[in-house]
């Protein structure tokens, strides 16, 4: 079966977590407390969909008590349509199981 | 406490520093300054996660190995299997358990050939690295002397089968670190071309 990139489950929970504030900015921080994933997880995949073209990056201006920029992410428009094509994708397999199971 | 946490934080994202590929050092940046902004205990496994996403990328760099070099490993791989085998087939002297200790070695070096083939790059890497810190564990644990006189002779050889493929597997860690260059892009060399310092 041939692997198919960036559709992993936390893919799908960045996205969704991404999808939950659609125009903010947001740190890897605030994105590893709302996916639940792990530092080591959360940014091999952001760099993967950075340099996929799905999210963008920029650093911000640091806001008092920080010191330093911040690196920040949010997604592309390309990343829109892939994250929305996912989540879709997720659902109708999560639909798709549950009939399953009650049949 | 705090600078000692600090203290860990640091030595930890040196040595993201130490193995992130170099084009990807802005990543090494954000990671820092995201470490500075964690209070409490939760940055230290913050710091750990870091380093393990810093290995995946080596890893993933190091994967890109030319196909002639892939190969030319799994088939040192599969060469040291049956010569594994065959000294467990021909051995005559020694305890019960000598002629084992090569069928273990030859499943061993079978089993990563065979995942480095069905995995591609990514997994012969994994098999390097795994059969390396399995035989630095077996030389180590030989070496703080838990051996028994009645096992001398099995903690003997399998000392020198251990510490033979720690020498052969850093060769060949060596030989992919220098065959894999990172590529760099001449009008480009950051990806991210607004980062601070």
């Amino acid at each position: 079966m041939p692997r198919r990139p960036h559709r992993s489950n936390q893919a799908a929970k960045l996205f969704a977590a991404l999808a939950a504030h659609p125009d903010a900015w947001q740190h890897g921080y605030d994105l590893m407390r709302q996916t639940r994933l792990a530092s080591g997880t959360l940014y091999p995949l952001l760099i993967r969909l950075h340099e996929a073209g799905y999210l963008e990056a920029r650093w911000e201006e640091p806001v008092m008590p920080a010191r330093a920029p911040r690196h920040a992410y949010r997604r592309t428009a390309s990343g829109v349509a892939f994250g929305r094509a996912l989540l879709a994708e997720r659902k109708m397999d999560a639909r798709h199981r549950l009939r399953e199971k009650l049949a | 406490m705090i600078a000692i946490r600090r203290l860990v934080v640091s030595v930890l994202m040196n040595l993201c520093a130490a193995v992130l590929p170099d084009r990807k050092s802005e990543w090494l940046h954000a990671m820092r300054v995201e470490a500075a902004h964690i209070e409490g205990r939760a940055v230290i496994g913050f710091a750990a996660g870091c380093l393990l996403a810093c290995c995946k990328e080596r890893v993933t760099l190091m994967s890109n190995l030319p196909a002639a070099a892939r190969y030319g490993i799994i088939a040192t791989m599969l060469g040291y299997a049956v010569f594994a085998l065959r000294s467990a087939m021909h051995m005559t002297v020694g305890p019960g358990l000598t002629a084992s200790i090569f069928e273990g070695v030859a499943a061993t070096y079978a089993l990563a050939a065979v995942w480095s083939m069905l995995r591609g790059g990514r997994g012969l890497i994994e098999s390097v690295l795994i059969l390396f810190a399995l035989n630095l564990g077996a030389t180590a644990w030989l070496v703080s002397g838990v051996v028994t006189e009645a096992s001398a002779f099995n903690a003997r050889l399998i000392s020198a089968v251990a510490f033979e493929g720690v020498v052969v597997w850093m060769a060949v860690l060596s030989i992919i670190l220098l065959l894999v260059r990172e590529p760099v892009s001449p009008h480009q060399s950051s990806e991210f071309p607004d980062a601070p310092g």
